[in-house]
């Protein structure tokens, strides 16, 4: 059937596909997600920025220029103190000068302190009374600048601890010229650092964050927050650059290394730098946060994804399977069906040829009558006759697979079936062929036609015996199981139920796939031509399946071929007596020693022996035979031993046992007796030589011979 | 000397079977089927079984309308879909209503003793 597996391997590659895309389907949507994730992140990466940025130069610019306005209204105070003292204060009383001092500052919160400086540097006027003494400040920087006038006008001394109060501050000055342009002095204002600290602290920064006022130098003026133990004489002058455009600069702090938004803006035209810097991990932590859910969200949508796909296609799979099950159930039912259509054909057959055969052999029978003995008739119609016999036995044998043929049914003692099967057939087999036999199916009956289960086991060992040819083994084992669940079988299955099983298993070439799918099949044989008929194993499966069993095979090229028959027990059944004919003549109870390595015929020797009423002792070697009967020669009245024996043959068995007692009897058997044989039994002293298989009868009448004569 | 009456569609063996039994010196009367003619003369009816297992149960109505036309026979089935012929004591013979079932092809002696052995 070729569209078998070309449909199969088309719903194959369909499913493949489905599988494929559903898989496909989920990196997409992993994908997605991860994808709108980093987008987002990314979105809000930009907006978190942006708004920082907008943030720190806002404050910057919005500082700088309160700074910047501060620094104005400084720079105004002083100016306007220089100009009112070159014209007019400078003649008051000292008195006078302080309170016009004083007066001024007023307007001027930020201002500490304005005091004038005369031209040798000594402190002259003070808007307020400091507790400090007028101090000389001629090494002040300032002093010396607006002295030399190198700056312009105003100038902003870096910040010292100020001789005027003993705090740390700015110091602002400008300069005083005398009419004709003479240095006559500064005019100073001092402010704290204390009060631009102030100013500042008010401003939430938020944390992570940090402003500096610096001076052009980088000299640090302030820093808010303020940080304990940090180095006063530190510089930034890096601060100063990122005074250039752009207004928000990235860097790494020298001082803690972390990377940092920096926005920079110059105070006004003066030489001051006001610097917000924030931390950028700080800045970005709203981010991070973000980023960090979003990748546990992905993840765990991802998972969910993931466990979805993974439950669909075990989904797809278990229903693959199914479907692939049931047509595997389908092919083996229709393989069944097909054989039993098979059957029914021949069955029809079997019912024309057996009519024809019938008037055949019928005719035929009364023309053998007609025929004068000797005659050339005679012979023609004898050879007409054996032929029809053997049409009659191939009839019956299609018939038997056909399944259509009527047999008895009664209970058929299984165990003792096989053992006679095998015996049959155990000394037809060459030497080389082991065959190891394990029947324990008891007293188990099955419902049958004796014969016709006869011929299943034989059939099957035959099978085995062909497939190995010169040299392996043959295992056969009988036993009772329970099937508790339908097995499927190469064709059909097996119901629930007890069984005894037949195992006929071989070391033989075995089958290939192909061959062993038409095992059964009728006339299909891979022998050669006239070897066999195609029928044995098709006659097996029509039996077996007639008596409600079963039969599977296995096989593997070069390895070997199992074939297994199950038989529904139909309860227990006596052990058939051998049932010797009552004018046999019997033994009385003599001892009579049976050697044979194969432990089944031992036993049925035992058995037959028993039967015919004498005491028989069996041994699987004749080692150990020999050894019991060096234990006690005197035991034993007869001896039954096959020849083919391993280690000591029968024949040599006997020449011993002869040479320690003359007188006694041995019966040598054998399946294979030639002149060679029959002249070394002769040589060994035997009294009788036997052809397997043992007749009952011959038996009896061999032993009761030599028992006579003694 | 028996009245004999032999069913067989198969014209060889009806004309073998006859010829064996009228050797005997039996009346013998062949005929392809059953006719409708009732007759309680005949003391015996080989009759042939072409489907016994058939399982609309015609066979075993067949046997049961040779016995009704023949109330006083014995009924021998004959057929080719036995292997080995099966006598009274069989459960397949029992189930047919048949007092023997012979396998086709037999012998002349098979015959004849069955035969005995039905009466």
């Amino acid at each position: 059937m070729p569209w078998r597996p070309l449909s199969s391997r088309t719903r194959m590659t369909s499913s493949e596909r489905l599988r494929q895309r559903i898989v496909a389907a989920g990196v997409v949507l992993v994908a997605a997600f991860a994808g709108s994730a980093v987008y987002d992140s990314w979105r809000l990466y930009q907006q978190i920025t942006f708004a920082t940025e907008r943030e720190l130069g806002n404050l910057a610019n919005a500082l700088a220029e309160q700074g910047a306005g501060t620094l104005q209204a400084v720079d105004l105070l002083l100016r306007d103190t220089a100009d009112w003292y070159e014209t007019t204060g400078r003649d008051l009383s000292p008195g006078a000068i302080a309170n016009a001092l004083a007066s001024r500052v007023v307007g001027v919160s930020q201002v500490s302190v304005l005091t004038l400086v005369d031209a040798q540097g000594m402190q002259r006027h003070r808007s307020r009374t400091t507790g400090e003494p007028l101090a000389d400040v001629s090494d002040r920087p300032y002093f010396r600048n607006q002295r030399e006038r190198s700056s312009g006008g105003l100038y902003i001394n870096e910040p010292v601890v100020t001789r005027t109060e003993r705090l740390p501050a700015l110091v602002v000055s400008r300069r005083l010229s005398t009419p004709d342009g003479a240095f006559d002095g500064v005019v100073t204002a001092i402010v704290t650092l204390q009060q631009i600290q102030e100013a500042y602290s008010a401003i939430e920064l938020g944390e992570g964050s940090a402003l500096l006022l610096t001076l052009d130098d980088g000299t640090l003026v302030v820093r808010q927050p303020e940080v304990a133990g940090m180095d006063a004489e530190r510089r930034y002058p890096e601060l100063t650059a990122f005074k250039a455009a752009p207004l928000i600069d990235r860097s790494v702090s020298a001082v803690d290394g972390r990377a940092k938004l920096v926005a920079a803006v110059g105070v006004g035209k003066r030489p001051l730098t006001l610097t917000i810097t924030r931390d950028e991990d700080n800045a970005l932590r709203p981010w991070h946060d973000e980023v960090r859910s979003a990748i546990i969200r992905t993840l765990l949508l991802a998972g969910l994804v993931v466990l979805t796909i993974a439950g669909l296609l075990r989904q797809l799979r278990r229903l693959e399977a199914g479907e692939a099950e049931k047509a595997a159930l389908q092919a083996r039912l229709q393989k069944a069906e097909r054989l039993q259509s098979l059957g029914t054909l021949a069955g029809g057959i079997a019912h024309d040829f057996n009519n024809i055969l019938g008037a055949i052999l019928g005719f035929g029978e009364m023309a053998q009558q007609h025929a004068a003995p000797g005659s050339d008739l005679r012979r023609y119609v004898d050879r007409v006759m054996q032929a029809g016999a053997r049409a009659r036995v191939l009839v019956r044998r299609i018939l038997d697979f056909s399944r259509s043929g009527v047999a008895e049914r009664m209970p058929v003692h299984i165990q003792a079936t096989a053992e006679e099967a095998i015996a049959m057939l155990r000394p037809t087999l060459p030497d080389a062929i082991r065959f190891d036999a394990r029947l324990e199916a008891s007293t188990a009956a099955v419902l049958g036609d004796g014969t016709q289960l006869y011929q299943v086991v034989m059939n099957l060992c035959t099978n085995a015996a062909q497939a190995i040819g010169d040299a392996g083994t043959i295992e056969v084992r009988l036993d009772r199981v329970q099937c508790d669940a339908p097995k499927p079988l190469l064709l059909g299955e097996l119901a629930a139920g007890a069984y005894v099983r037949l195992v006929v298993s071989d070391t033989g070439r075995g089958m290939p796939p192909e061959v062993l799918q038409r095992a059964f099949d009728p006339f299909f044989t891979t022998k050669k031509v006239g070897e066999g008929t195609g029928l044995g194993l098709s006659m097996v499966h029509g039996i077996v399946t007639d008596l409600d069993g079963a039969i599977d095979i296995a096989s593997e090229p070069e390895r070997g071929t199992q074939v297994t028959v199950w038989l529904p027990v139909a309860g227990e059944i006596e052990t058939p007596p051998a049932r010797p004919d009552p004018h046999w003549p019997r033994g009385r109870g003599e001892v009579v020693m049976v050697v044979d390595d194969e432990r089944p015929l031992v036993e049925l020797a035992e058995e037959l022996l028993a039967e015919l009423g004498y005491e028989p002792v069996g041994f699987d070697s004749s080692e150990r035979a020999l050894e019991a009967f060096m234990a006690d020669p005197g035991r034993f009245d007869a001896v039954l031993t096959d020849e083919m024996l391993p280690g000591l043959a029968g024949s040599d068995l006997a020449r011993r046992l002869i040479g320690i007692r003359p007188e006694l009897p041995v019966i040598l058997v054998s399946g294979n007796v030639d002149a060679a044989l029959e002249q070394r039994a002769r040589d060994a002293g035997v009294v009788a030589l036997l052809r397997k298989p043992l007749g009952l009868q011959k038996l009896a009448e061999s032993l009761d011979w030599m028992l006579g004569c003694k | 000397m028996l009245k004999i009456m032999v069913i067989d569609e198969d014209g060889a063996m009806r004309v073998l079977i006859s010829e064996w039994l009228a050797s005997e010196g039996h009346e013998v009367r062949s005929l392809p089927r059953l006719g409708d003619a009732s007759d309680d003369t005949v003391d015996l009816v080989i009759l042939d079984l072409a489907h016994p297992r058939s399982r609309s149960g015609e066979t075993a109505r067949a046997v049961q309308a040779v016995r009704t036309a023949h109330p006083r026979s014995s009924v021998i089935g004959i057929s080719t879909q036995v292997g080995r012929s099966l006598g009274s004591d069989s459960g397949a013979a029992q189930a047919l209503g048949v007092s023997l079932l012979l396998a086709k092809p037999c012998s002349r002696d098979e015959l004849l003793d069955a035969v005995a052995a039905a009466l």
